[in-house]
């Protein structure tokens, strides 16, 4: 069973929701009141009864501060919950605001530990300094439980939806990232060589838009393949949806996991 | 806290006492208060005329455009409407469980006070209307007109502000607030004349989705309430923000407005709308919902009035209010516009229940009172009965038959020599009105929801071009779709209102078709200045009529509408602006077809009659020619053309209205959109080139594959339409000849001028 | 009343100074360089510092003083 996560200004939590009800996976939306215990008691639910949770794209509180700092504060009174989870091997996956909560709560880059107390990673305002929504190409250069079904080196259609995206770290991060292969997406241009603006959409460090933890059991990524489950829901039309495999992946691995 | 007035002075007191408190009545209207207050054998008190103040307004009553309307645009019948008119929002049948809701609203006056927080709470206003009738909201649409960009910064009027700064103000205004709430910004306009440099036009609109079985009623009749039954508000506190927000909206814009009347402007907070839109939603979908209405205009007072009539009547609590700031009195409490708040009726038996989903969501609420069966409203404060009014007095107020007068419009054409078409077409391409407006579209986030189908900007990614119409997936289960285009004409209605206004349906109808879909319902945003003036009345009333005839004809219902009156100011009136929302039905959304040419060698077809109709046309603009005959649309033979362009529907790769700019530049988009050039020839056409390239006669550009030119041509003959093969994609430029003339222009040219 | 102020690091583009700064040149004011502080005014008896690091900064990007 998936949760998918949600507090006020989570806003596409419908449509993470859909995409697994589309495969007939169990899911469920749980609103983060309810794993850290802010409810009533016979609505509070533990992470341990989900295999895997899912954190969508919106303006968690607004966005206001940063995006995504709320939203991590708060997941953070459950760290050591969190922790046990990410090392059964369970997985955590963050969308857009979902990848800037996990950068935020300390859960990527996961190389020093699995949850760091200050986060390593920010997803800052774009260069451009405003939101943009369009299509992108992306690049699948290394694979995680999230995109086993994708070829690497792959080229990928994803739309992007956002104001703060820009990956910013520290060069030792960087490094280890690369060493470790936890570069999962970086944008590029169609013929797949990186390209600066508006390729690369906000500016991000060597034109990664998602990662992995080393384990490849939680990942974050801006772009939003759940907006691409259909064909029909790209800008150029194509046969099957590029989202799809992204779904399809976490449920082989979750299946495979059981 | 409560004042008692005495109206028992003479009319130079009367209009004093409606000076003093803000409320905007004239001397006719407060000789009928000072009657009912006669009949009522008592003095009222500040509260009550507060509450007559805002229930007589213009924005709340339309008391002068009322008679208009139904004359010529409520009323027009079709199977598909479920319940139009009466309610905040449209509500049309969709499929055999759900029906779509539409809304389109003006938030003028506030956001040429306040940009910024005057638009965010514009598209927070109209995603209450329509998740008040139960319905998620699922697209919204901003059609956005301001004052000319370019405006020297010293001509200025005293108290105006920049048109670039309205701009930025409220596209951010827009962004801001819509992308936080989660419902995608997929269509719109923006529209640039001097005439809204003093009064720029923010309109609006939304598009929800709601089960038939639990649309709500903001209306309490004896079907959905029973005396007892109790009203919960629920969402954001009342403040002093927003008092006579809707007073405010029925007068000319001053140049002290600017400090005056900042409270009527109210601040907007999305992160309190979203999971409000959840609770509704939620109680809604367990059937804990009697009745239910946001709260705009005139607060609660109008609210729980609009609510109760004309069966019940309503208690109301005002001490239970939860407040912004401590120390509000009483009348601004009952009257205060603050945003993000709903009124639900509800069964005692469930209050609880709903109070659950409340906490959950962490929502504040309050029982403000209940209903009763008396037709009256009643106020209590702290246990002392401070309104005590006929209900129907309130929300009956009296009507207006303004006089009008209608401007004679003399058609001439003259002589015009022959232009550089290179130069005029790239300066076409690059004007304000055409080019490409991706700064503002890709601001707004259009795919959330994952339900847009074709998208506000198609083509290739690299090389994006416009939409004629947005096509939407509602439903995960359901392959029908929604098509949304909004549309207005102000270069038409400044010559000719009620031409201009026939110009407008046809077009929101071709862009609908352009996308595969049918025309299925309509929605208005009547903008005009002041209705008091009889030249202005006659502009209304003529742009009314053409609207209404023009619809009747082709049988597609007006569901849900919005007059703004009043945009003008000591400096300029507006010209006459209708916005309207059209919406159409794809039966199966993979069927729909967008803009962009998809493939070298493909046919290129003008589809209908091409006139030398160049008044008000982009071209004449440019050079300054105020002359021209108008385009004068014909719904039979649109209805014609929609006939056939559906029912050739799968043979069509690209189609694309002949809009703004003509078929010139209706070419260069495509080509834009598919990367690609095009080579056109126009001799078999009979008219001098420029006309034909720059009319913006109702015509279609389509694209076909070779192979299926037969079938095609067969279906435009069948339904006798003119039609012409006019071209090709073909290799990057745009090539046209016309006999001996030709016209050659690189695509990157175009791109650049476009972009 | 503490005060926390909250900026980027230097090195780090603040595309909202970045733009400011744009629009006054374009007001045709010589400006070199602008510079955003984001300011909290906190009333609190609890731990100030263990505040601004939990939430209201993101040591990768930002720098803070207390007041």
């Amino acid at each position: 069973m998936i949760a998918i996560l949600r507090m006020e200004g989570t806003n596409n939590e419908e449509d993470i929701y859909n995409a697994f009800a589309a495969l007939k996976y169990p899911v469920e939306m749980v609103h983060l009141k309810q794993f850290t215990g802010e409810v009533k008691k016979e609505l509070e639910k533990s992470i341990f009864d989900y295999d895997g949770i899912m954190i969508p794209g919106g303006f968690s509180a607004g966005d206001y501060i940063r995006a995504g700092a709320i939203f991590g504060a708060r997941l953070k009174k459950i760290s050591k919950e969190l922790k046990e989870f990410v090392r059964e091997g369970r997985i955590i996956g963050g969308i857009c605001n979902g990848f800037q909560v996990l950068t935020e709560a300390g859960l990527l880059p996961g190389i020093d530990d699995v949850i760091v107390s200050k986060p390593q990673i920010s997803l800052g305002v774009n260069d451009s300094g405003r939101f943009e929504c369009r299509h992108i190409f992306l690049k699948h250069e290394n694979k995680c439980f999230f995109t086993e079904k994708y070829e690497k080196n792959e080229i990928l259609q994803v739309p992007i939806a956002h104001a703060e995206g820009k990956f910013i770290t520290s060069k030792r991060i960087l490094e280890k990232l690369k060493e470790n292969g936890q570069i999962i997406f970086r944008y590029v241009n169609r013929n797949g060589e990186y390209a600066g603006y508006p390729f690369n959409p906000n500016g991000s460090m060597e034109n990664i838009a998602g990662i992995s933890n080393p384990e490849g059991n939680v990942f974050g990524m801006m772009p939003h393949p759940e907006r691409v489950f259909y064909p029909y829901l790209h800008q150029e039309k194509k046969k099957t949806g590029d989202g799809r495999r992204f779904f399809e992946s976490i449920i082989e691995y979750l299946r495979r996991r059981i | 806290m409560i004042e008692e007035i005495s109206l028992d002075v003479d009319d130079n007191g009367l209009m004093e006492i409606s000076r003093k408190l803000g409320i905007g009545l004239n001397l006719e209207e407060m000789r009928k208060v000072r009657e009912y207050f006669k009949s009522e054998g008592r003095n009222p008190r500040d509260i009550e005329l507060q509450a007559i103040g805002q229930a007589w307004s213009e924005h709340c009553s339309y008391k002068s455009s009322k008679p208009v309307l139904k004359k010529f645009i409520f009323g027009i019948k079709a199977k598909q409407n479920l319940l139009v008119i009466e309610e905040d929002a449209g509500v049309v049948d969709f499929n055999k469980n759900y029906a779509y809701v539409v809304a389109l609203e003006s938030h003028n006056h506030p956001s040429a006070i306040e940009p910024y927080g005057g638009a965010a709470t514009g598209i927070g206003g109209i995603l209450r209307d329509v998740v008040c009738m139960g319905a998620k909201p699922i697209a919204l649409v901003d059609p956005l007109f301001f004052g000319d960009l370019n405006f020297d910064y010293k001509k200025l009027p005293k108290g105006v502000k920049h048109p670039k700064f309205i701009q930025s103000g409220v596209i951010a205004g827009i962004r801001d607030y819509g992308n936080r709430v989660g419902v995608p910004t997929v269509a719109g306009v923006t529209y640039y004349d001097e005439s809204y440099l003093t009064n720029c036009l923010v309109n609006v609109g939304c598009v929800g989705i709601v089960k038939k079985n639990r649309i709500i009623r903001s209306r309490i009749t004896k079907k959905n309430g029973k005396k007892g039954d109790v009203f919960i508000l629920l969402g954001g506190r009342t403040g002093r923000d927003g008092i006579h927000g809707v007073t405010f909206a029925s007068t000319e814009l001053k140049e002290k407005s600017e400090k005056e009347d900042r409270s009527a402007v109210q601040v907007g907070n999305p992160i309190i709308k979203e999971p409000l839109m959840h609770v509704c939603l939620e109680a809604v979908e367990k059937n804990l919902v009697k009745a239910m209405k946001d709260l705009g205009g005139g607060g609660l007072s109008c609210c729980a009035d609009e609510m109760s009539y004309p069966e019940f009547g309503a208690v109301i609590n005002l001490e239970t209010v939860l407040l912004k700031e401590k120390d509000m009195k009483p009348w601004e409490i009952w009257i205060s516009e603050s945003q993000e708040r709903m009124m639900m009726l509800v069964d005692k038996k469930n209050v609880d229940k709903v109070i659950e989903i409340c906490d959950l969501w962490d929502i504040e609420y309050s029982i403000v009172g209940e209903l009763t069966d008396d037709r009256r409203i009643k106020v209590y404060y702290h246990g002392e009965k401070i309104v005590d009014m006929d209900i129907k007095f309130l929300v009956e107020p009296p009507v207006y038959n303004r006089p009008y007068t209608i401007k004679e419009i003399k058609e001439h054409e003259k002589e015009i020599k022959e232009p550089v078409y290179e130069e005029t077409i790239l300066k076409l391409l690059s004007s304000p009105n055409i080019r490409s407006k991706a700064f503002v579209i890709q601001q707004y986030d259009h795919e959330v929801g994952a339900r847009t189908i074709t998208k506000p900007l198609q083509g290739k990614i690299e090389s994006l071009t416009h939409s004629d119409s947005v096509v939407l997936k509602p439903l995960p289960e359901d392959y029908r779709g929604i098509a949304i285009a909004t549309d207005s004409n102000p270069s038409l209605m400044k010559i000719s209102p009620y031409w201009g206004a026939k110009n407008i349906i046809d077009e929101v109808c071709r862009k609908i078709v352009s996308s595969g879909a049918i025309p299925h319902s309509f929605a208005d945003c009547l903008n005009f200045g002041n209705p008091e003036k009889p030249e202005r009345m006659g502009e209304f009333y003529e742009a009314c009529r053409g609207l209404g005839e023009f619809a009747k004809a082709l049988g597609v219902p007006f569901v849900s509408g919005n007059v703004s009156f009043y945009n003008e100011s000591e400096y300029y009136s507006v010209i006459p602006t209708p916005v309207i929302l059209g919406i159409g039905i794809i039966d199966d959304i993979r069927k729909s077809i967008t803009t962009d040419f998809k493939r070298n060698g493909d046919l290129i077809y003008l589809i209908g009659d091409i006139k030398r109709e160049m008044a008000g046309s982009e071209y004449y603009k440019l050079y300054g020619y105020n002359f021209g005959y108008i385009p004068k649309p014909d719904p039979e033979e649109l209805k014609n053309k929609i006939k056939s362009i559906l029912e050739a529907r799968k043979l069509i790769k690209a189609c694309h209205d002949v809009g703004a700019g003509g078929l010139a530049v209706a070419v260069c988009e495509m080509m834009i959109g598919g990367n690609v050039g095009a080579s056109i020839e126009l001799s078999k056409i009979d008219m001098r080139t420029d006309y034909k390239l720059f009319s913006e006669s109702s015509c279609f550009v389509c694209e076909v594959r070779e192979r299926d030119s037969e079938k095609f041509e067969k279906i435009m003959k069948k339904h006798n339409l003119r039609f012409y093969r006019i071209g090709r994609v073909s290799g990057n430029k745009l090539k046209i000849t016309d006999k001996e003339k030709s016209i050659i222009l690189p695509l990157h040219e175009i791109k650049e001028a476009f972009l | 009343m503490t005060k926390v102020y909250v900026k980027y690091k230097d090195g780090i583009i603040d595309p909202e100074a970045e733009n400011t700064k744009k629009a006054l040149k374009m007001l045709g004011y010589d400006v070199k360089n602008v510079r955003i502080w984001k300011v909290y005014e906190i009333e609190t008896e609890d731990n100030i510092k263990e505040m601004v690091e939990r939430l209201l900064v993101n040591p990768v990007i930002h720098e803070y003083k207390i007041e």
